[in-house]
């Protein structure tokens, strides 16, 4: 990436975002983690027959009096989320201006920054192609977020991105936390496979659609030769006037809806980020009405 | 069609040029987007299309070519031709005295004007128009003009006169310009009301209820230090009393209330103080319609008239006595040997039995004259006894100069005993007495240039002093010899006032009423001015070395008082044909409007396509 966006002035203002997150919202991705599984937690959570070996301290006895029988109580267990950001490096993300890449690698510096002060474990891949690329594995702590942040200034945008290539093939954890694609989705691609592979992992899934200022509301008029910057070969040559800009727009609503509605569909979220837009109003307002913050 | 200025079609050149850019305008412009995917996702939703709309991308092109168009077009002038939809006007403008009267805030002559403007403006382009004014003689003032705007302005320079309306002159102008296109619209616009009318519209602009009250027939008497004068007064329509001043040196003297009867004329006559009287006013001091016409000047143009006569001769008191009898005169009678140390100048010499050596400078009667005088016009053959005596003969000549100078003399018989006979005298000279053919009283002007008396015998050997013809031939010599630039000061207008070109005067200059100056011809012993305004004409002249301003005055036309006047009949003769010629359409306007309509579009237009979707 040309830009640097990881930079002083953005990691004050994570900061400071995190401070006002602390004081108006329990916490990012709603506080702390329950696990799935059981675990020595002191909360109660339900009873299985007991069997020899287990913990003799948590059995029931007042159940054992009424039904003559051993059960042992189960507790919830607490564990550690680990928490999965994908970045789509195709070139479509940076033409031009690099507005959207740059909103992408700040969304993910945000997100994980939160997770690491929940005592998350984060993760941040590139996708390239039909690859993901490790950018930041494991990150624990903000020592290690502070120290290895940097990283996502190395991005490379240059390539097309095939998401669901990318990602059905990698691992994607098992419900341990969540799944952040973030993404123009201006493909045919596919990409409901790796949704659906979020879904089968038990990952809780947030998609976020970055998109420009002029994708949202375009200026262009006239003749037109539009070439697509992942391909110069795939053009589009037409008058542009009232009608295709009205057609444009639906086309537009079109496509975030499609995968809204997926996400919704496979109970995950899905949030439109303008690329143009602060940090702070994607996270005390989308981020908020969306229920990702509470 | 034609073009005025054809050279601005070379403004369509801007046509191709247009297209020319237009085409390398409308390339397609090349960019790199982020992503086609919706772009090309866009077609599955273009709505169809309506067949109209693929030449919307052309209207701009098309707005603009005919924006340039119809510039070009405007900027050469296109000029219809409208066949047979023009006609021929000729308007002929009555002029006379009484179109000055005001019917309301206008004047009749306005009001005419106003009539024939907007006929001008409602006539189809292409008419052709001509203006004829005429009040005592007829101006062309345009002919056969096409520019309604020029044709008007022309109009509203005419100005009416104050003379007697000429009918003939009227009907002479309009048959002429029926002559010569039978298919001529003439409209005759006039305060005369027509009974019957043929080839000819009237305008009538007259109205015969106004209110005019007229002065004339002034005449006065100026005795002992009374002033007396005479006048005709009359109400032209209805009953009143009117107010009649007398004024002098612009001071009111008198005032007389006059009963008057509508029409009816009434003599009236007002007496005033007046010890030395210059000039005088009578005016009728209520207002009507018409003031030109309420008031009359007169001056006494022999106020400031002065006769200076030095007599030379050896007995003069009887021609002294006549003189003396005649006029207010400063009379001098010396003998021939004083005359030679005299330095002061006279008007009038009289060389009685005497011959000077040298002709003085002022007017000069020479009696019995026996000696040849350089200048003096004539030359001596010789002094003829008629032993018997013998009757001279007065002069028989319709000469109007002649007739002046023996004007009020008698046939009574003139004896004379001897006279001296001339020869080679002057033409210019009048003879009004000869005896034998041979002149014996005859005047003119010497080859000084001034007026020259001469009497061929002794008056003292003629029995001419003894007849009362004689006293009138001495006041005619007199008046010949010391002529006043103006006789008469009492013209009506449209008279010619005549003006004596003296031998001592110069600088002579006339201004009217209105403060214009008048050029006179001094060229002659006569200056004639055309009196084409009511009022008080300053004549200025430089006379015997002194600057003096004398008077004349001009007084209105009874016959242009009267507010109404019914003529029997104005027909043009011929037969009517209804000819029409080409007329002409310019559709300047029109094209201008275009023009901003299309200005307009192609900037609705331009701001669509740039602002509409934002």
């Amino acid at each position: 990436m040309k830009n640097i966006v990881i930079d002083e002035a953005l990691l004050s203002e994570i900061e400071a975002l995190q401070t006002l997150l602390e004081n108006n919202i329990a916490g990012m991705f709603g506080g702390n983690h329950k696990a799935r599984t059981f675990g020595s937690s002191c909360e109660f959570s339900d009873y299985r027959d007991y069997q020899a070996g287990d913990d003799i301290s948590k059995i029931d006895w007042n159940v054992y009096a009424r039904f003559d029988k051993l059960y042992q109580k189960l507790y919830l267990d607490e564990r550690q989320m680990h928490t999965r950001i994908y970045i789509d490096a195709s070139r479509s993300m940076a033409h031009a201006d690099e507005e959207k890449a740059m909103q992408a690698v700040r969304l993910a510096a945000t997100l994980a920054y939160l997770s690491i002060n929940e005592m998350d474990k984060v993760s941040i891949y590139a996708i390239h192609g039909s690859v993901i690329e490790d950018v930041i594995v494991g990150m624990v702590g903000k020592d290690s977020f502070l120290s290895s942040i940097n990283r996502l200034n190395e991005i490379e945008f240059d390539s097309d991105a095939k998401i669901s290539e990318a990602i059905v093939p990698s691992t994607v954890g098992m419900g341990d936390g969540y799944s952040i694609l973030i993404s123009d989705f201006l493909t045919d691609d596919d990409y409901e496979r790796a949704i659906d592979r979020f879904c089968e992992r038990r990952r809780d899934i947030l998609c976020i659609q970055v998109l420009s200022r002029d994708e949202l509301n375009p200026q262009l008029r006239g003749k037109m030769h539009l070439f697509d910057s992942e391909n110069q070969r795939n053009f589009f040559r037409k008058r542009i006037d009232k009608d295709r800009i009205n057609a444009y727009k639906t086309a537009l609503n079109h496509v975030i809806n499609r995968i809204k509605e997926y996400c919704e569909s496979r109970g995950g979220k899905y949030l439109l980020v303008p690329a143009f837009k602060g940090l702070f109003d994607v996270f005390f307002g989308d981020m908020t009405d969306l229920g990702v913050l509470k | 069609m034609r073009f005025l200025f054809p050279l601005g079609l070379l403004g369509l050149i801007g046509i191709p040029v247009i297209i020319l850019i237009y085409i390398l305008q409308s390339k397609y412009r090349e960019q790199t987007v982020n992503s086609n995917y919706i772009w090309h996702l866009s077609d599955k939703f273009m709505k169809r299309r309506n067949p109209l709309s693929g030449i919307t991308g052309l209207i701009s092109l098309i707005l603009q070519i005919l924006l340039v168009a119809f510039v070009s077009f405007a900027i050469s002038r296109p000029i219809f031709t409208l066949p047979d939809a023009a006609n021929e006007y000729c308007f002929v403008l009555d002029a006379s005295g009484s179109m000055n009267t005001y019917e309301g805030e206008k004047t009749r002559f306005d009001r005419a004007k106003d009539e024939i403007s907007g006929i001008i403006n409602s006539s189809s382009d292409g008419s052709t128009f001509s203006l004829i004014v005429v009040s005592d003689e007829a101006v062309k003032v345009y002919e056969g003009i096409k520019d309604k705007e020029n044709a008007n302005e022309l109009l509203y320079q005419t100005n009416p006169s104050h003379t007697l309306g000429s009918e003939a002159e009227l009907l002479s102008c309009a048959q002429s310009v029926f002559d010569q296109n039978p298919s001529t619209l003439v409209y005759l616009a006039t305060d005369k009301s027509y009974k019957t009318h043929n080839n000819i519209d009237i305008i009538d602009v007259g109205t015969d209820t106004l209110e005019n009250y007229t002065i004339t027939n002034v005449d006065y008497s100026h005795t002992g230090g009374r002033l007396t004068v005479t006048a005709s007064v009359i109400s032209h329509i209805s009953d009143t009393t009117l107010d009649v001043s007398i004024y002098l040196e612009n001071q009111k003297m008198i005032t007389k209330k006059i009963d008057v009867k509508g029409t009816e004329e009434k003599q009236i006559e007002l007496e005033c103080i007046c010890p030395s009287l210059k000039s005088f006013e009578i005016r009728i001091e209520n207002e009507d319609s018409y003031m030109l016409d309420n008031s009359v000047m007169d001056y006494n143009p022999k106020s400031d008239k002065t006769y200076s006569v030095l007599i030379v001769s050896k007995s003069g008191f009887f021609l002294e006595a006549v003189i003396d009898s005649l006029v207010d005169s400063d009379i001098r009678v010396v003998s021939p040997s004083v005359y030679e140390t005299i330095d002061e100048k006279y008007g009038l010499y009289i060389f009685d039995s005497y011959t000077p050596s040298s002709l003085p400078d002022g007017a000069v009667w020479l009696i019995n004259s026996d000696k040849s005088i350089e200048n003096s016009g004539f030359g001596i053959r010789g002094k003829i006894e008629i032993p018997n005596g013998d009757v001279i003969e007065k002069s028989k000549s319709s000469s109007s100069s002649v007739r002046k100078l023996l004007e009020g003399i008698g046939d009574s018989d003139i004896y004379i005993t001897d006279y001296v006979k001339y020869s080679g005298m002057y033409l210019s000279f009048y003879t009004l007495y000869s005896y034998n053919s041979s002149p014996l009283i005859f005047a003119g002007a010497n080859g000084l240039g001034n007026r020259q008396v001469v009497f061929g015998f002794d008056l003292h050997r003629s029995d001419i002093a003894l007849s009362t013809d004689f006293v009138m031939l001495v006041r005619n010599l007199l008046e010949y010899s010391f002529p006043d630039v103006i006789d008469e000061t009492s013209y009506t207008v449209g008279d010619d006032a005549v003006l004596n070109v003296v031998s001592n005067v110069s600088n002579l200059k006339a201004k009217s009423p209105s403060g214009k100056d008048i050029f006179l011809d001094t060229s002659g012993t006569m200056a004639t001015i055309k009196l084409d305004e009511i009022g008080t004409y300053e004549i200025g002249m430089t006379l015997a070395g002194e600057e003096i301003t004398r008077y004349i005055y001009s007084s209105a036309h009874f016959e242009e008082s009267k507010p109404a006047i019914e003529e029997e009949d104005f027909s043009l003769a011929g037969e009517r044909t209804y000819d029409k010629a080409d007329g002409e359409f310019d559709p300047l306007v029109i094209i201008f409007i275009c023009i901003a309509v299309l200005f307009l579009a192609d900037w609705g237009v331009y701001c669509y396509e740039k602002y509409q979707l934002r």
